[in-house]
């Protein structure tokens, strides 16, 4: 039973570690701005357009099917990709927001926020590089 | 096919930025979906099925262009193909957009108007767990549309979000020849979010007309009443002895006053989905009788589905305030009159919806409702399935 039980809760571990990989929420070098994880959801979802210094946010995201975009949308958002893509629906068409603009890798993610002070990215944790700031992990 | 200017030159704007290489953007949203009544002791207004199978009523299709002109303005352009019309293309939306600030927005152009608090969204099914918004409220008319000008502002409130929503404009068209008109319409709404519920009012006030209505009235006391001696002057109705006693103006809808009020709550906690909305309406100084319509629903999330029931309902009060004349026989005309145009409509509906979230952007719909008509006390049973998509 004991055995049952340790392969049952590995299992479990291993399931969890694996859908949920880790992310970090990136941004450019030179943003001096500190973002909590309240803010990072209100980016996210069109709620917030502007960093809390006021400058103007540009919102970027990761393909809909790769692991890092499930596992932040999941971890920061609380959504899964459907209610994600429901809940974006009622504001593209509806003039209420832009959704964020998607980029086809981490590399490319990685150069677009190294590249432009006004971005927000996320990637998996293990693809950070010294070119941009961490400022949060999920 | 409705072009209008606003739209063609909208389309201009969009198509000539895209000379200076603006950021254009291409999006949209669909539905495909069939139904039929399986039971048919009647035939229920508003859902525009029978007792055969059809793919076209709820089937649409929309384009969204949006292009970015600079940092401050964006032009939008909505084209919507229904079925319901043959698949002519409409613009449903078209609009400039100025950003005031990173919380206020102004628009300029044509906008789905939001008469209740989904109204906008009513169109795009992939946005919602039903099969379409609960008809008791979102009938699916066409007088849904507004040319003018709409403020949108958020803010935060404590750690909740508030969006304020204001819209000024008018709507002109035709509903069933009744030369339909809105004038003067002001629309305000809030909405307060936290975390998992939000709360929403919403008020609008316009100026209504139906233009050609007047006349199918006047034929109407004419036919019923004329024989007995009865007549109409210059919209007063005069009984045998020549006396005056009625305003016809009571009955028409002639610049008469209109306000819908709305409220609704929603809840998304632990997979447990409850919504429910309010809302009542009437023409002043009119033919119409106040209409209240609502539904409830409760829903639970299971990994990729959604399963919801929904409870609606459609009254009219029947106060017979426009039957306000000292000659008996004038009233029941009057009375009559208005019970042929809304004793038929009250009805109440139960239904089970089923959403399954089959990939990225495309879900499957499922529906079986049965809806009651509360004057004939019977009842038919209309089962849908479709897919919602958006791109």
């Amino acid at each position: 039973m004991n055995l049952l039980k340790k392969v049952f809760t590995a299992t479990v571990l291993l399931v969890s570690f694996s859908s949920f990989a880790e992310v970090s929420v990136i941004v450019n070098n030179a943003n001096a701005d500190t973002l909590n994880a309240k803010t990072i959801k209100r980016i996210y979802l069109g709620k917030m357009k502007a960093f809390p210094s006021g400058s103007k946010v540009t919102v970027l995201t990761l393909k809909d099917d790769a692991p890092a975009t499930e596992s932040f949308r999941q971890s920061a958002l609380k959504k899964s990709n459907s209610q994600f893509k429901s809940y974006w629906s009622k504001l593209a068409f509806t003039g209420k927001g832009t959704p964020a603009k998607e980029l086809a890798s981490a590399a490319d993610m990685l150069n677009a926020v190294k590249a432009d002070v006004s971005t927000i990215g996320f990637v998996d944790s293990s693809a950070v590089t010294g070119d941009v700031k961490v400022i949060a992990k999920f | 096919m409705k072009k209008t200017l606003l739209a063609s030159s909208l389309l201009t704007a969009i198509l000539a930025s895209s000379v200076q290489a603006a950021d254009i953007n291409f999006s949209g949203y669909g539905s495909i979906r069939g139904g039929l009544l399986v039971n048919d002791d009647i035939t229920p207004r508003y859902y525009g099925y029978d007792d055969k199978v059809d793919f076209k009523n709820e089937s649409l299709f929309a384009l969204q262009t949006k292009a970015t002109l600079n940092e401050k303005w964006n032009a939008t352009l909505v084209l919507q193909a229904r079925g319901e019309e043959d698949f002519d293309v409409e613009a449903r939306w078209a609009y400039l957009s100025y950003e005031l600030s990173p919380e206020t927005t102004l628009s300029f152009g044509r906008f789905a108007l939001p008469y209740f608090r989904n109204s906008d969204t009513q169109d795009i099914g992939y946005s919602h767990n039903y099969t379409r918004l609960p008809t008791s409220v979102y009938l699916g008319e066409e007088y849904d549309i507004i040319e003018g000008i709409r403020i949108m502002h958020s803010t935060f409130v404590g750690d909740g979000d508030l969006t304020l929503k204001g819209s000024f404009g008018s709507f002109s068209g035709e509903i069933n020849n009744s030369g339909f008109e809105l004038d003067n319409i002001i629309q305000g709404s809030a909405e307060y979010t936290y975390e998992w519920f939000s709360i929403f009012a919403g008020i609008l006030s316009a100026d209504a007309s139906f233009t050609t209505i007047g006349a199918s009235f006047d034929a109407g006391f004419n036919a019923a009443l004329g024989g007995a001696g009865y007549e109409l002057r210059n919209g007063m109705a005069y009984n045998p002895l020549g006396t005056a006693v009625y305003n016809m103006d009571d009955l028409y809808a002639d610049e008469d006053s209109t306000l819908y009020w709305s409220t609704g709550v929603t809840i998304d906690h632990n997979n447990w989905l409850v919504n429910a909305e309010y809302a009542s309406y009437e023409i002043d100084d009119s033919f119409s009788e106040q209409t209240e319509v609502m539904y409830f629903s409760v829903g639970y999330r299971f990994d990729k589905a959604v399963v919801s029931f929904v409870h609606q309902d459609l009254d009219n009060n029947f106060d017979y305030e426009q039957a306000n004349s000292s000659d008996p026989y004038v009233n029941s005309f009057v009375k009559a009159t208005t019970d042929s145009l809304f004793k038929p409509l009250p009805y109440d509906a139960q239904g089970i919806h089923l959403r399954y979230d089959a990939d990225q952007g495309v879900a499957y719909k499922l529906e079986y409702t049965r809806i009651n008509n509360d004057l004939s006390n019977e009842n038919a049973d209309l089962v849908t399935f479709g897919i919602d998509f958006v791109y």
